[in-house]
């Protein structure tokens, strides 16, 4: 990846701050102006004029979902690149013709990258970029509160952990609908469900969810506080 | 409301930033709690620089793709797998067809080779029966050339006529032997004719040959022996010319008679008959003509003691049976002869003797016919 890492500073808390609020909002509306289906159409056929829109548009939606599996902005936004070359290679094949079947396509892609770069976690392990992160980037980690960028490391860390112990379905419903910000139906309509099962999928899943960050939110309260202490004796 | 109906809707409103807290229930509360660790994943951008770079590099690369092989472009000829170079661009479907129609071929003949060396008993030998019958019936009929034919009858019939005007009775009598040899298959293979036309015409053909033949064979008669006479009259008669036949012969004693025969046994010896006093000899079969005469061992009578078309009755003395095995036939007024196959002698429980006609002499003139018995004679 031929990345300057200077730009990526973006920390949990500042990321809501400085979200495009447009694009966070994930109805997928498509410019008036052009219809997806047109734009598909032409991206298909090599033009890279759509290709730009169709990037521009759900580049949200998969850096997201990425993020949220992965936990980790640097790793996320390479799952992210590799996702959207692949969609560049193959979106001559696909049978997407609107917009919620484009998305599944789309994310189908991100969900097999998603699952190489475990693989290759597993295979070759890398140290945790979270360390690395202040050597390499002195300069964000000073702009911002350290003690709000480790609490924040910290909060995506159990989300994930807990996230990885639902089932694909549950955790694909809770992503798709609180992440993306999909309606049950379209919820229903990607994973080729019904809306009442999605429904019941989703109760079941935040159940989960509230349960797993509970636990390893009380074993790690202790250990979150001494953090705390250190950081602020150190300064 | 269910709870899952009751958090799906919290949940569009806390997508849309409207939830009311006080209206979330205990039970859900750590629910959309646990929703609200996810907005931190919902709010996420990747960076602006992140954004140019990657749309930068993905337009390059789309581009240099574009440049090489397009996205829709079918594979140059080169790339393409040696398969798809050798069969270029046949559809699947009739590759498959192709295949499909060799491995049908390779079975058809691998099963028909096994077909042929089938022995009784095999399983495919059935098969190889019905192959045959079908081969049979699905070759062309032998043709068959009537003029060839007619020809050969002929040529035949020219045979007969010369030995008959030289005076050759054997000659002659061989050349019948033949002339009704060839007209015998060339009915059978007229027979065999398929087409109903020609078929008919060749037997149109040959039913002129027999008819222009019976003036010849009938003028003929005059000049054969008994035996030839009666071999000419078989042959007419097999041509519908004639219905002259003698089926048996009846020798009793003539009631006017005042003495009988006496019993002679003997299966193969020739039967004794008395010669004292008169006989009568009743002849039956068919084709009698008014003047016919009863012949009693070649020799001719014609006081005749009754007649008709099936039955002819004879008085001759009893020294007109001669010693020995008896021949008695028909003559018709027309030279036609026929002889019984068997006569009886039926006095006082008399039984049968097979009569057949005796070779004929060199000269060609009436001899009495040789007799072999096959069943015994008494007399009376």
């Amino acid at each position: 990846m031929n990345r300057t890492r200077g730009d990526r500073g973006i920390d949990a808390r500042g990321m809501a701050s400085r979200a495009v609020r447009a694009g966070a909002q994930t109805g997928l509306t498509w410019p008036p102006a052009l219809s997806f289906e047109q734009a598909l159409k032409r991206a298909k056929s090599a033009d890279q004029q759509a290709m730009g829109m169709l990037y521009k548009r759900f580049l949200p939606v998969v850096y997201r979902f990425a993020l949220s599996r992965i936990g980790d902005v640097h790793q996320a936004e390479d799952v992210t690149s590799e996702t959207f070359f692949a969609i560049v290679e193959h979106i001559g094949e696909t049978r997407a013709h609107d917009e919620l079947t484009f998305v599944a396509w789309a994310l189908g892609i991100a969900r097999n990258q998603v699952a190489m770069h475990f693989r290759r976690l597993k295979t070759r392990p890398v140290t945790p970029l979270s360390s690395v992160d202040f050597d390499d980037n002195p300069t964000q980690a000073v702009d911002r509160d350290p003690l709000d960028v480790i609490t924040a490391r910290e909060s995506w860390s159990e989300v994930v952990e807990a996230l990885d112990k639902l089932t694909e379905e549950q955790r694909s419903v809770i992503l798709y609908r609180c992440v993306l910000g999909y309606s049950s139906e379209d919820v229903a309509r990607l994973l080729d469900k019904q809306p009442g099962a999605i429904r019941a999928l989703q109760f079941r899943a935040l159940s989960s969810l509230a349960r797993y960050m509970a636990m390893a939110g009380s074993a790690s309260d202790a250990a979150g506080t001494r953090s705390h202490r250190q950081v602020r004796e150190e300064e | 409301m269910r709870p899952e109906d009751q958090l799906d809707a919290l949940l569009d409103q806390q997508l849309s930033g409207r939830v009311q807290r006080a209206a979330v229930s205990d039970e859900l509360r750590p629910l959309m709690s646990a929703a609200a660790r996810l907005d931190t994943f919902r709010d996420a951008m990747p960076t602006s620089a992140f954004s140019r770079d990657l749309e930068a590099r993905l337009l390059a690369h789309m581009s240099q793709s574009a440049g090489a092989a397009p996205v829709h472009e079918r594979p140059s000829a080169s790339s393409r797998r040696p398969v798809e170079v050798v069969f270029g661009a046949i559809p699947l479907r009739t590759r498959m067809a192709w295949a499909g129609i060799a491995a049908a071929l390779f079975v058809t003949i691998g099963l028909g080779a096994l077909t042929a060396k089938a022995a009784p008993g095999s399983p495919l030998y059935a098969v190889r029966q019905v192959a045959q019958a079908i081969a049979a019936h699905a070759l062309p009929a032998p043709s068959v050339d009537t003029a060839a034919l007619v020809a050969q009858l002929q040529a035949d019939l020219a045979t007969y006529d010369q030995a008959i005007a030289q005076r050759d009775t054997s000659a002659a009598l061989s050349a019948l032997a033949k002339l009704r040899t060839d007209d015998q298959h060339a009915a059978k293979l007229i027979a065999t004719i398929p087409d109903a036309k020609a078929s008919v015409s060749a037997q149109a053909q040959l039913a002129a040959f027999h008819s222009t033949s019976n003036g010849d064979l009938r003028a003929s008669l005059s000049r054969l022996n008994l035996q030839g006479r009666a071999q000419v009259t078989d042959l007419l008669r097999d041509w519908g010319f004639t219905s002259l036949v003698v089926t048996r012969a009846h020798i009793s004693a003539d009631s006017k008679s005042t003495s009988a025969s006496h019993d002679t046994h003997g299966s193969s010896t020739a039967p004794d008959v008395s010669t004292a006093g008169t006989i009568v000899v009743d002849v039956h079969g068919t084709g009698f003509d008014s003047n016919a005469k009863v012949l009693i061992n070649g020799q001719a009578y014609s006081n005749v003691l009754q007649v008709s078309s099936t039955e002819i009755s004879v008085r001759v003395e009893q020294s007109a049976l001669g010693a020995g095995q008896v021949v008695i036939g028909v003559e018709n007024a027309d030279g036609t002869v026929a002889f019984a196959p068997n006569s009886q002698r039926d006095e006082e429980g008399g039984s049968g003797a097979a009569v057949t006609p005796s070779p004929t002499s060199k000269d060609g003139e009436h001899e009495t016919p040789s007799v072999t018995p096959t069943a015994e004679i008494s007399n009376p």
